[in-house]
């Protein structure tokens, strides 16, 4: 389907963001392979923050190479499925209380909602 | 990152929500939800055969996909599945079984939908097969 006409405005992605606790982290692995993992999210004045467990696995992988992508969905319902995706780079702003914290920097945002849709797909 | 839990199994056939990654042609992973499959040790997707995930799986296979609970689940958990994918070939059928739990407001409406687009050819079912499984 034609993804720009069904995409959200740079308002409902701000508050889209910014309502959301946790999101879908997208990454390459130390094997250079895709890996995924849940993380927690922040979004304040179009910075987007990720927080990942200190010293773990996945923190070292995005240190390793910090091409990422924070997917947020919601699914109410096949006719209201939301989501965005912001890629970016994750660069380090430190840890505190065994969590990293990302900041993702030259972000590139991506978002559908099917409530968009000239026509409501069979429920 | 943990080993698997001994109701793995039973967690991957009674969960769809899916996370698929891929890598774009940059090399930089990119990250879709979707609905997943599991089904006799394979996980089962389906998508449009234009859509940027087929030209990136078909590009390099290599995909991580996680299933997952709801973000609000008290007791939110999933396991991460990475391995190779391939669309299989035209015929091929989502594994739609009784038990599987259909997403929230999602009728068998769009069920027939969606294998009817399979069926036209417009939709491919992809099967992704673990090499690697943990949970998270």
């Amino acid at each position: 389907m034609p993804r720009e006409r069904i995409a959200m405005s740079a308002e409902e992605i701000a508050a889209f963001l910014a309502a959301k606790r946790t999101a879908m982290l997208g990454l390459r692995g130390a094997d250079g392979a895709p890996d995924g993992a849940p993380a927690t999210i922040s979004y304040r004045d179009g910075v987007l923050v990720v927080e990942l467990p200190a010293d773990g696995e996945v923190a070292r992988d995005v240190l390793g190479d910090p091409r990422i992508v924070v997917s947020v969905e919601e699914y109410p319902s096949y006719a209201r499925i939301r989501g965005v995706a912001v890629h970016g780079r994750a660069v380090s702003i430190g840890a505190a209380e065994g969590r990293e914290r990302f900041r993702v920097d030259q972000p590139r945002i991506e978002s559908f909602d099917f409530a968009k849709m000239k026509r409501t797909p069979a429920e | 990152m943990s080993a698997l839990p001994p109701d793995a199994d039973e967690f991957l056939r009674t969960h769809t929500r899916t996370f698929l990654v891929t890598l774009r042609p940059d090399g930089a992973p990119t990250c879709h939800p979707m609905v997943g499959l599991y089904h006799e040790g394979a996980l089962y997707l389906t998508t449009y055969r234009k859509s940027a995930k087929v030209r990136n799986l078909t590009a390099d296979p290599r995909v991580a996909c996680v299933v997952v609970t709801q973000d609000d689940d008290p007791e939110f958990r999933g396991i991460v599945l990475r391995g190779r994918a391939e669309v299989l070939a035209a015929g091929a059928v989502m594994p739609w079984t009784p038990e599987t739990p259909r997403p929230a407001g999602t009728g068998a409406g769009v069920a027939r939908l969606v294998q009817s687009r399979v069926a036209e050819g417009k939709r491919v079912v992809v099967r992704v097969v673990p090499d690697e499984m943990k949970a998270i």
